[in-house]
């Protein structure tokens, strides 16, 4: 290991720009039609809605993201490279397939999407476990990586099971098998996963330190308990084993929750725009994670008057949205600026003077982004609430404002790449 | 000639945190041997995408001081760094720095 690490932007960054693409598009598909998200949850076009946001958005993000973060966290250089440029081709013609057959209710076109973006996943954890191999830590964030790649496994397992035996005419839907399916893959991957770049990405952008190694540790125990629990809970439909596996989860989180705290109270450093709104991410997670509490035992969400099928919706917009959606929103106003900025001037650096990685964020944009985004969320909650399409509508609209606001300043920042404002370096006279 | 490389090596900026890399503390020893340089660096993070960046400008402040023939940057994976290891005005600056 000679600690260089070599950084792939363009590949992380096609990622990233085939999840806003993604996103724009299901907050369109929303604003034009919000009885999609109203009523129960097994209707086929809010499946192909789920799929194409869950998948297609934060999939897309969180995936891109790693073949940056990965050589980082491993703290060795990317392995297979080829192999990840393969996997967003595959990930870019599956995901469509399996969006058009959940809409159409075909599950030969799931399967086949299913099928190409297994594959494309398979490909991932092929680098990502090669890239790990070379330099592994066995620390909490190393784990929950390796743990997150594994319930990544089995969602698409699951997720490819369930449709052929649909096609094999053994199944009728709505099963046990979908909700594990759905926990799994959006707790299981996108929660361990978060977790783990956020007990990174924390220290690393707030200048601090980890604070306790006991709580995180047990934290991600916790959390991986609940995990396992949600199949066997499930499957027995027994209630206790329902209960513990939701309370381990929550539990895990909020000793989560309680470390990122205690690490951004140690901070050395005066948290800008994006950063104080990525901690801002963490205030609806114990939200999110007590509505899927009570989703899994299926106590009828008496707060909002909500049937439990509806009140999935609900949960997991909180979850995905306000929780997952905002990290990543407010994430990507540090790295993709960063990833522009390198691939502007990491090769100048020592060579002439170059602009702060600042100046990739317009401020302007950047509160439009964050105030659209959020309003458009919390709206969008209510609205769920109230089962209000109108206010549906409105938070679409708001929340599209915000995208396309930040979705503009990634764009702009591209200036930098063709006009790199570069200024001649003065030496200090001996 | 030592402080002079530092001199040199204050021009080389950790981008996110607009410091450079001697007040973020991650010059841990300057060796000078006949024109020979070997620094020795701690990484903030390790595992940083920009390293290979900040070898390259390492070598490109260095190499144009008179009497310097080689450069050598060493990445120490042995000493961890930490926020202590910033410059005290740094770290007043740093809590004071405005969002971009």
């Amino acid at each position: 290991m000679n600690g260089k690490v070599q950084a792939r932007p363009a590949l992380t960054l096609s990622f990233f720009a085939a999840g806003f693409l993604a996103l724009a598009g299901g907050v369109l598909t929303v604003a034009l039609d919000p009885a999609i998200l109203t009523g129960p949850y097994y209707q086929p076009k809010l499946l192909a809605l789920a799929h194409w946001l869950v998948l297609g958005w934060l999939g897309s993000v969180f995936l891109g993201a790693a073949y940056q973060l990965g050589p980082v966290i491993a703290e060795s250089p990317l392995r297979f490279p080829l192999l990840g440029w393969f996997h967003l081709a595959l990930h870019l013609t599956g995901l469509p397939c399996m969006v058009y057959g959940f809409a159409a209710g075909n599950y030969h076109w799931i399967l086949a999407g299913g099928v190409l973006v297994t594959s494309g996943c398979i490909a991932f954890v092929i680098t990502q476990l090669a890239t790990a191999q070379a330099s592994w830590r066995g620390d909490p964030v190393g784990c929950a990586l390796v743990i997150g790649w594994f319930w990544l496994a089995v969602t698409l397992g699951l997720g490819l099971f369930m449709t052929g035996n649909r096609l094999a005419g053994l199944e009728s839907a709505p099963s046990q098998w979908l909700r594990i399916h759905a926990i799994l893959g959006t707790t299981g991957f996108f929660l361990t996963v978060f977790n783990a770049v956020s007990l990174r990405l924390v220290p690393m952008f707030a200048v601090t330190t980890r604070q306790s190694n006991a709580r995180t540790w047990t934290s991600l125990v916790q959390t991986q308990a609940g995990l396992l629990l949600v199949a066997p809970a499930s499957l027995l439909h027994f209630s206790p084993l329902l209960w513990l596996s939701g309370l381990l989860i929550l539990s895990g989180q909020l000793l989560f929750l309680w470390e990122i705290l205690a690490q951004l109270a140690r901070r050395h450093r005066q948290l800008d725009g994006p950063l104080n709104w990525f901690a801002g991410s963490f205030l609806w997670l114990p939200l999110a994670m007590t509505g899927l509490l009570l989703l899994m035992n299926r106590t009828g969400l008496n707060l909002t008057m909500l049937e439990p099928e509806a009140g999935a919706v609900l949960v997991f917009t909180v979850y995905l949205l306000g929780c997952l959606t905002t990290a990543v929103l407010a994430m990507s106003f540090k790295i993709i600026p960063f990833l522009v900025w390198q691939a502007a001037y990491g090769r100048h650096l020592g060579r002439s003077r170059v602009p702060p990685l600042s100046s990739l964020v317009h401020e302007r944009l950047f509160l439009l982004a964050s105030t659209g985004s959020t309003l458009g969320i919390i709206i969008l909650v209510g609205a769920l609430s109230e089962q209000s399409g109108f206010l549906i509508r409105t938070a679409a609209i708001m929340l599209g404002v915000g995208i396309g606001c930040a979705m503009t300043n990634f764009i702009l920042s591209g200036r930098h790449l063709r006009c790199p404002q570069l200024q001649p370096l003065n030496f200090p006279t001996a | 000639m030592t402080s002079e490389v530092i001199d040199r090596l204050r021009l080389v900026p950790d981008p996110e945190l607009g410091l450079n890399i001697v007040e973020l503390g991650m010059v841990e020893q300057i060796e000078e041997l006949n024109g020979h340089l070997r620094v020795h660096l701690v990484l903030t993070s390790p595992g940083c995408p920009l390293s290979g960046n900040i070898e390259e400008a390492i070598h490109s402040v260095l190499r144009s001081i008179p009497g310097v023939e080689t450069v050598m940057v060493e990445f120490r994976h042995d000493i961890p760094w930490h926020p202590g290891r910033i410059d005290p005005e740094a770290r007043e600056k740093l809590m004071g720095q405005q969002s971009g």
